[in-house]
């Protein structure tokens, strides 16, 4: 019973994370890559 | 007081802009790197001072998008962040070709502070410069030397700020300078030549170069290496070595991670209760995290040569070379940048493009950028190769695996050629931009910086695209475990009723079992309703699975099959995956991964726009959906009619 509701759990929070992950992609401000992270630029905060 | 910093790109205006406000803006070694302006605050005693970091540019007339939120600030005195001064800085050992612009904005009246910035690489060259002389010719300019990068020069600076004289009068070339209007190209030239007549003139007394023994060195290699015959020779054998050593190299640590995997994945299955949690954590988890984790080694071989290649001057060579390559097919000498750095990842590349001026040439840009085959890639070219093409060597040291790779990665070059000559007739442009490239001197690598640089990229592989490998194994394996009702359970007797298995022993009948039941399954029911869009391509249902489930990013590609597979492979969790896929067998009974399969596979990869991350920053950066979608179903096009036409052939 625990590790099915583990599992649950985890698919939930899966189908969670991919869906953030998406809608910040298409949606959002995104510069850097996936694969190799390079242009990390404009996540400069504009106050010190 | 608001304080602009202007300059040329590259001289380091967003290091001095980090020194003063702290901050820790993205600082790169290439013109380009700050294509919008950012603010940050400078706080001197109880005075607070707004500095704005505007985008490099040549000239105050511009040639490009960045350069024009420049002009845009210069001509209209009236805007809210029109600056009250401005730190102008300089490459110090570039003297001659920052002076234009600085001329300009001096001759606007703006309050300025020359900024001698990366003035050690004066030394270092053997330059010396006259600051006195230098001085008299602008009159009211404070000049004060410094080394950002290092952090040296910022008191210097504040102490510039502290004295800086507003009300000075200045003219060096026009008096009371008005610019010329933005389509005025023949006034702008004019201007351009008169003023740099008078820069020469200035940087005869102020400057005295004198050539260092790397100079000469280097001018003699040039002869060779940028030579329209020999150049690109020289670089089609260094790519080859390059892709030699990553497949010969990378084989020994590659075996050794592959082997932590399954152990683990062999020892967890052990000591976990059984249940649904080990079958999750063995058989979706840990093989779809190590069947993408095993290509670490080759990826960081690939960024460790291109570093060198980087560090030691020889990619600016490379760029120069390209650009007479790329001219006749209508890319603009500024989309050489951009397309190197694609080899790494689209996503820097399309930014990137920011710098080309003509909205047609930047779109062209943008979109044969794909095409250059980038770091995801290599996972799924790597997986392919292994699969179906033999390890042979001819002359004793060229492996065909290796000679594959690098015809993938030039075949990505030959369609961004191909395509970019179709796109320059359907998108006409009078406009032509140009590359202004300085060659730097050849230079000794620095290691420490090569080593820090791969190990963050590596670090940010494993942990952003990591944490969608780990979701997507986690819904993939639910997916390939359960099916719809008793499906799974009901197809199952209902196989062993019809089907003898007679002539199979136990491991091949337990196989065949789990392969039904794999098809039983959601994932299998979805497979098998794209399997005809995919058939023809020499594909089955996995691949087609996986092939969707890597637009999310290509490396994707494998963590899918390998979650796919180890599904399937139900109690054999010491089996890797390459061992899986080929003795894998399609309906037919025939072998799922052949050459004409695995190559039409590749071919596909090297065509298609599998890579969410790209759309999205396409779409960000034409500011609509209409160019992304078009490029996606383009590139599909092209992918999907080339793998089919390889599968076709070879098959």
């Amino acid at each position: 019973m625990a590790q099915t509701i583990i599992v649950i759990l985890s698919i939930i929070i899966a189908i969670g994370y991919l869906l953030r992950h998406f809608w910040k992609m298409l949606f959002q401000k995104k510069s850097s890559c996936e694969g190799c992270g390079i242009a990390k630029g404009g996540e400069t905060k504009i106050q010190p | 007081m608001k304080i602009a910093l202007f300059g040329n790109p590259n001289t380091g205006k967003s290091s001095v802009f980090n020194l003063l406000t702290g901050l820790r803006q993205q600082v790169g070694n290439f013109a380009g790197s700050t294509v919008d302006k950012r603010e940050g605050l400078l706080a001197i005693g109880k005075a607070k001072h707004s500095i704005t970091d505007f985008p490099g540019a040549y000239s105050v007339y511009p040639r490009s998008k960045d350069e024009k939120i420049v002009y845009d600030l210069l001509t209209n005195k009236n805007q809210e962040i029109y600056p009250d001064a401005a730190l102008f800085v300089v490459d110090a050992a570039n003297l001659e070709r920052n002076l234009l612009f600085f001329t300009q904005v001096y001759d606007l009246n703006i309050p300025l502070i020359l900024v001698l910035n990366m003035w050690d690489l004066t030394a270092k060259r053997k330059i010396e410069i006259d600051i006195e002389k230098l001085q008299e010719a602008f009159p009211g300019v404070q000049i004060v030397t410094s080394n950002a990068r290092l952090g040296f020069g910022k008191t210097r600076i504040i102490q510039a700020i502290q004295n800086i004289n507003l009300e000075a009068q200045r003219s060096f070339f026009i008096k009371e300078y008005l610019i010329a209007e933005i389509n005025d190209q023949e006034k702008q030239i004019t201007e351009t030549t008169l003023r740099y007549q008078k820069i020469k003139k200035l940087i005869f007394e102020v400057e005295k170069i004198n050539e260092t023994k790397t100079d000469v060195f280097s001018r003699k290699i040039d002869k060779i290496v940028v030579h329209p015959i020999w150049g690109y020779a020289i670089f089609i054998v260094v790519l080859l070595i390059i892709f030699q050593f990553i497949f010969s190299f990378a084989s020994i640590p590659m075996e050794l991670i592959d082997g932590i995997f399954t152990n683990f994945a062999a020892h967890t299955s052990q000591i976990l209760p059984t249940g649904v949690f080990n079958n999750l954590i063995c058989h979706g988890i840990i093989p779809g995290i190590g069947g993408v984790v095993v290509f670490i080694p080759q990826i960081a071989l690939l960024f460790f040569f291109i570093a060198i290649l980087e560090e030691t001057g020889y990619l600016a060579r490379v760029v120069f070379i390209m650009d007479r390559l790329m001219r006749p097919f209508g890319l603009n000498g500024k989309s050489v940048v951009p397309l190197m750095s694609s080899v790494a990842c689209a996503i820097p590349a399309v930014m990137a493009t920011r710098t080309i001026s003509n909205w047609k040439e930047r779109m062209i840009t943008i979109f044969v950028a794909p095409f250059m085959s980038c770091s995801a890639r290599i996972p799924v070219y790597t997986l392919l190769i292994s699969l179906v093409i033999p390890k042979i060597y001819y002359f004793g040291f060229i492996n065909l695996q290796g000679f594959v790779l690098f015809s993938l990665y030039s075949l990505g070059l030959v369609a961004v050629l191909l395509v970019s000559f179709i796109m320059k007739f359907i998108i006409r442009s009078e406009e032509k931009g140009f590359l202004l490239l300085e060659l730097p001197s050849y230079k000794n690598p620095r290691w420490t910086n090569i080593g820090i640089s791969i190990i963050e990229k590596i670090k940010l592989f494993i942990f952003d695209a990591g944490k969608v490998i780990l979701a997507i194994s986690i819904i993939l394996w639910a997916l390939a475990s359960y099916g719809p009702g008793n499906s799974i359970e009901e197809t199952l007797v209902k196989t062993k009723e019809l089907k003898s298995f007679s002539d199979l022993n136990e491991v091949e009948k337990e196989r065949e079992l789990a392969s039904v039941k794999l098809e039983a399954s959601y994932i299998g029911r979805m497979g098998k309703f794209i399997e005809p869009v995919i058939s023809p391509l020499g594909y089955d249902w996995k691949i087609g699975i996986s092939l969707i489930t890597s637009f999310a990013a290509r490396e994707v590609f494998v963590g899918s099959l390998a979650t796919i597979y180890a599904v399937q492979d139900d109690g054999a969790t010491k089996t890797r995956l390459i061992d899986r896929l080929k003795r894998d067998r399609n309906s037919k009974g025939e072998k799922t991964y052949t050459i004409a399969s695995g190559v039409s596979l590749m071919i596909f990869y090297v065509f298609a726009m599998q890579c969410m991350s790209t759309l999205a920053v396409v779409k960000r950066e034409t500011n609509s959906w209409k160019w992304p979608l078009i490029q996606l179903l383009v590139m599909g096009i092209i992918a999907y009619l080339s793998a089919y036409l390889a599968f076709q052939l070879l098959h």
